[in-house]
Parts: C-alpha cells; structure tokens; sequence
C-alpha cells in the first residue's frame, strides 16, 4: 500500500499545474496607474504613411522618451509624422500629452535581414528609438535603465512589461502590465525573445523593467516584436552600450 | 499511513521535484547567437595570399606572421588580437606602421570569427580578417601620428578587388587623410557598387562603405541609391535607404536642388521623398527656396507635402557609428519650433501653397502650444 501511495502522492504533485504555459498581460486598475512606474509611460500616436497608428513609450530623460524602431520608420513609407505622447492615458483621462519634436533611430548601415530572411520588415523592428519633446514629459520624472542584460536573462528576476496593448478586448487605452519571471534569450545581438511571455499589439516601444541590485526598478529593454497568435513568443530590445550612448548624447 | 509518514513523503516527492527544476534552470544556454568579439581561428583553411611559399622558414616568435600562423591553428585568439592591438598602438608610431605594412606587403591573412564591426570614431570593434584588423591599426595611428602611410597602402588596396572590407577601411583610410580626396573616393564606391560580385552577397564592410556616399555629400549618387533601395538584395535596399536618408541630413540644399532638378527621382516613393525635404533649415534662404520650390511642384501630391510639414516639425535622424561621418549633434529644438510657426503663418499670410491651408494652420497651432 505504502508503494502505491507514494506513486500516486508523486504522481500528483508532478502532474500538477505548476503555472499556466505563458504570461499574458492584464489591465492595470486606475489607482495603480497613477503611481509610478506607470505614469512615466504613455502612449505613442503616430503617422505612419496613409495610416494611424498606436505604440507606447516610457520617459527616459527629463523631456525623452525611450520607443521601438517601427514606430518610428518603415521601409516604405520612411519616418513617422504626427508623433504624440499621451502620458498615463487611462481611457479618456491622461495625465500629460506632447507632441515631439526631435526623432532618433538606432539604426546603422547594416542589419539582421539575414536572420529573418527575405521581406521581414523586422530589419528595422528591432531597432531601438527615442523621441524628443520641447517640455518635461513627466513632470522631472523619468525612468532609471541598466545595460546590464543578465537582470533579463536571469529567471529568478521578477520582470515587468507595461504599454498599451490594444488585441481583443483591449482597446489601446489603457496600460497593460505583465510580470514575470520566465527568462528571456538572446537570439541575436540586442534582441532576446520568450516564447513564455504574450506581447500584446501596441505595447511595442513600452518598457522592460527589472529591480536592480539595490531593489530600483530600471529600464532594461523595450518591447519590438509583439506576440502573434498562435506564437507566443515576445521580443525586446536590450539597453546595451549603442543604446546608453543614444540616451546620453542624444536625448535630454 | 500515519501522519508523519504523509508528510516525509511529500517531502521527499518535492525534491524529487525540485532536482528536476534545477536541472532544467542549469542546463546550458542553447541560444545561437555568436559574441561578436569571438576571434577564435575559422575551421576552414588561411584564405591567405602568398601561400605555398617554397621557404619553409618559421616565422620569429611574437611576429606578426607567427600571430597569423597561430590564429590559423587556433592557438591564438581574442586575448592575443587585443594584445596585439594595445601593443602598436602603445608602439612609437613609425615602429607601428612599418611592422603592418611589411606583413600586409606578403599578402598573408587569417580570417577571424568577428563581424566587421564599427565603433565610435570610425574604428573597428570587430573585424573579419586580420588584414582588415591591420588595415584599421594602420590608419588609426596614421592619423594620430600625421603620416600618410595608411593612405598610401589603403591606394594600393583600392587598385584590386581583393575584398570588400578591406576596400571600405581603405576607403576611410584615405579620407582620414586627404580631405580633398572626395572625388576619388567617389569613384572608388561607384566602382565598388558596381562589382556585382560583391552586391549579390554584400559584406558588412561593403555595407558600412555606404557611409563613404555619404561623406562624399555627391548628390550625383541619389539614382544609384533609388536604384539599390528597389532591388532584389534586402541588405543594401536598407543600406541604400539609410544612406540616402542620411545624405539629405547632410547635405540637404544639395539633395533638394538635385531632387528638384530631377523629379522623377523617388516619385515612386514620394512620403520617402518627403523626408529628404524634411531635413531643411528654414532659417537659411537657398534651403527654405529649394523647399518652397518643391512645395510649388504641381506633380508633388497633396499627401507628400502634408507629410513634408509634419516631417519639418519633428526632424528624424539614423544613429550609428559609422565609418567616416558623425552624427549631427542635437540642436535647440525650441527655436527651430519657434523660427518654423513663424515661417507656416508668414506662408499663410501670403496666401502662399493654398491646397496647405488647413494643414499649415493646423501645424502652426500646435507649434505655438508647444513652445509656450
């Protein structure tokens, strides 16, 4: 009896649901984003070619902001126009709103067109961008970063994803928050992914923040490459040392 | 089964559990990605030149060509490449270049698992050959030191086409040096654009040498770029599209006049047109006139212009280390808003691009609320 019962105890505890398969973002409630790190995000309007657009954006220097590429460039349409910051957009409420005046691309010469293949417009995708704008985007307030890419592949690091993903019920107007602690792997240069973590469309350019060694939430990455059904798979774009180089010298 | 029982066998089930989470936590990182600096010697044979060399003489111990023969066998790496680099570079400069120049007149190389790679002021953080690692060497201390060595060997490369990379740390190698070299260097990266045995696999180098167009400020190479940006290879359609991107923010009156001049030129992508317009400082005459053209254009669409003003107020730049030039640094963007609202109800009130109308006030507007 004591043999069988112990399979069946082990049996149990193995089987067991120990999570769910993927984390999935969840709508923030109004309370909570008023409260930092939230209100240093917001989200990004813009023109791309004939169409609308929305992404997000996290205040990464006094009157700065820190966004995915693609919101700012495509191939075949060129730069982005019309570029607005809705700070804290919670429904109809937002705590700030600015249009920018100065755009900067990460971007060189060169790409990974190799890795992805042929007509993937995730060649300029991957890319990092930061946008400029003539007053305070948050009041004084900004996000800290790190450059230190291990506070993202370690699983033990509890990992929160916050923009304005706009799939399914999700409109777009509210902030979309994911924690957690799946790890996230390098596939090539600055782009890690997670086939464990759900991005929402319109989170692309909203940031990754990890508690530092001193307990500080810090901007690590941001969101490039939204999740699409029925792939899971998320991908960032990790602050490395291009990156601090564009927030120091370009961004104010 | 007792109590005690229960509970020890949860116990020991649980570690069981957690022996098997740790090894799934531990195991090594299956991720593909290469480090960029890993300069461990290749599989495949010296694609050197010079080999076969009926003297079997061993190279001196600590040389350049006993580095080469030890990278080739793989007993060489990384360390010794960044120690070799911290010791020529540490060298009296005349010392440094003659010792470069002797082992890149054998015409021997290795090749090195790193991308060709730049870093900031145009040096190398990553090259693919150890000739291309010495080519950069050589025009790093060239410059420092004023000599025209690097230029001179850097010719000398341009004559053949032996590689790619090596052609574009040539190409720099000379602009380093002669500042009035604009018109050969040119001619070299037309020449370069046009090997096509080079364009149907470009190299990183290759792309990087885009950035030579660019230093260049020649208008004349706006067809060469249309051209790249539509065909068949994605790596330069991007290169092409950054580099002309990049040559309308640095030589924008000239880029607008050649357009201008030229208006079947991106007529095919006219909102990638306009942000070539978009780069324009109104605060000087001839842009603002070369603007004001373009906007007078009657086969310009509505929808380009109105994308040429959006573009005016939030101007857009590339970012990246390149080659030979740097990024324009960021201006004050409170005047520019200020001096552009001004220039948008000044067009206004002189009943000036009238089908802009509704756009220009709209514009002028939120320029106004912006920069008080």
């Amino acid at each position: 009896m004591k043999p069988l019962l112990a399979l069946l105890c082990l049996a149990a505890l193995l089987l067991a649901p120990s999570a769910e398969a993927a984390d999935y973002p969840y709508k923030v409630d109004l309370q909570t984003s008023r409260t930092l790190p939230y209100t240093l995000i917001g989200q990004l309007y813009f023109a791309s070619g004939r169409q609308d657009y929305l992404g997000s954006a996290v205040a990464i220097k006094d009157r700065s902001v820190l966004t995915a590429g693609h919101n700012l460039y495509d191939a075949e349409t060129g730069w982005s126009t019309e570029l607005e910051l809705r700070r804290g957009a919670y429904g109809n409420s937002v705590l700030s709103e600015q249009y920018a005046s100065r755009v900067y691309l990460l971007s060189g010469y060169r790409a990974r067109a190799n890795y992805f293949g042929g007509d993937d417009i995730r060649t300029f995708a991957l890319d990092l961008g930061g946008l400029r704008f003539p007053k305070a985007v948050a009041g004084g307030a900004f996000a800290g970063w790190s450059t230190d890419t291990s506070l993202i592949t370690n699983s033990a690091a509890r990992k929160m994803i916050i923009g304005y993903g706009a799939e399914g019920a999700n409109t777009g107007d509210y902030p979309l928050t994911v924690s957690t602690q799946r790890p996230f792997s390098r596939v090539q240069g600055a782009f890690l992914e997670s086939n464990e973590v759900y991005f929402e469309g319109g989170m692309s350019g909203g940031p990754l923040f990890v508690a530092d060694g001193e307990g500080n939430l810090v901007v690590t990455g941001v969101v490039v490459s939204a999740s699409k059904k029925p792939s899971i798979s998320g991908g960032v774009r990790v602050l490395n040392k291009k990156a601090a180089n564009l927030i120091q010298k370009f961004l104010q | 089964m007792d109590r005690k029982s229960a509970i020890r066998l949860l116990l020991a089930a649980a570690l069981l559990v957690l022996a098997v989470a740790l090894y799934f936590l531990t195991r090594p990182d299956v991720s593909s990605s290469r480090t960029p600096s890993d300069a461990i010697a290749p599989d495949a044979p010296s694609a050197g030149r010079g080999e076969g060399s009926p003297s079997a003489r061993q190279p001196a111990p600590g040389s350049l060509e006993d580095l080469r023969s030890r990278l080739q066998s793989g007993e060489a790496g990384l360390v010794e490449l960044n120690a070799l680099r911290r010791r020529l570079l540490a060298a009296p400069p005349a010392d440094a270049l003659a010792e470069i120049q002797r082992f890149l007149a054998t015409g021997q190389d290795s090749a090195l698992r790193s991308d060709f790679t730049v870093g900031e002021g145009g040096a190398l953080e990553g090259a693919p050959s150890l000739r291309v690692f010495l080519l950069d060497l050589l025009g790093q201390i060239a410059r420092e030191s004023g000599s025209d060595a690097a230029a001179t060997v850097a010719r000398g490369v341009l004559e053949k086409k032996t590689s790619p990379d090596e052609w574009a740390i040539a190409l720099r190698n000379v602009a380093w040096h002669d500042r009035a070299a604009r018109p050969y260097l040119a001619a070299k990266m037309r020449e370069m654009l046009a090997h096509e045995p080079w364009t149907r696999s470009p190299s990183d180098g290759l792309l990087e040498a885009f950035d030579v167009i660019v230093y260049t400020a020649d208008p004349a190479f706006i067809p060469q770029l249309a051209q790249l940006r539509g065909g068949s290879v994605i790596d330069l359609q991007r290169a092409a599209a950054v580099a002309m991107d990049r040559l309308s923010e640095t030589a924008p009156l000239e880029v607008m006049r050649y357009l201008n001049a030229h208006p079947a030129e991106y007529a095919d992508r006219p909102l990638v047109r306009a942000d070539f317009y978009a780069r324009a400082d109104l605060g000087v005459p001839a842009q603002r006139a070369a603007l004001e053209t373009y906007l007078s254009r009657a086969d310009v669409g509505l929808e380009e212009k109105t994308k040429l003003l959006g573009g005016l107020a939030s101007p857009a730049s590339f970012v990246s280390d390149n080659l030979l030039t740097p990024n324009l640094p960021p201006g004050d963007d409170l005047p520019r808003l200020q001096h552009y609202a001004s220039v948008l109800a000044e067009w206004q009130q002189q009943g000036r691009f009238p089908e802009l109308r509704s756009a220009m006030a709209r514009l002028e507007g939120r320029l106004k609320a912006q920069v008080q």
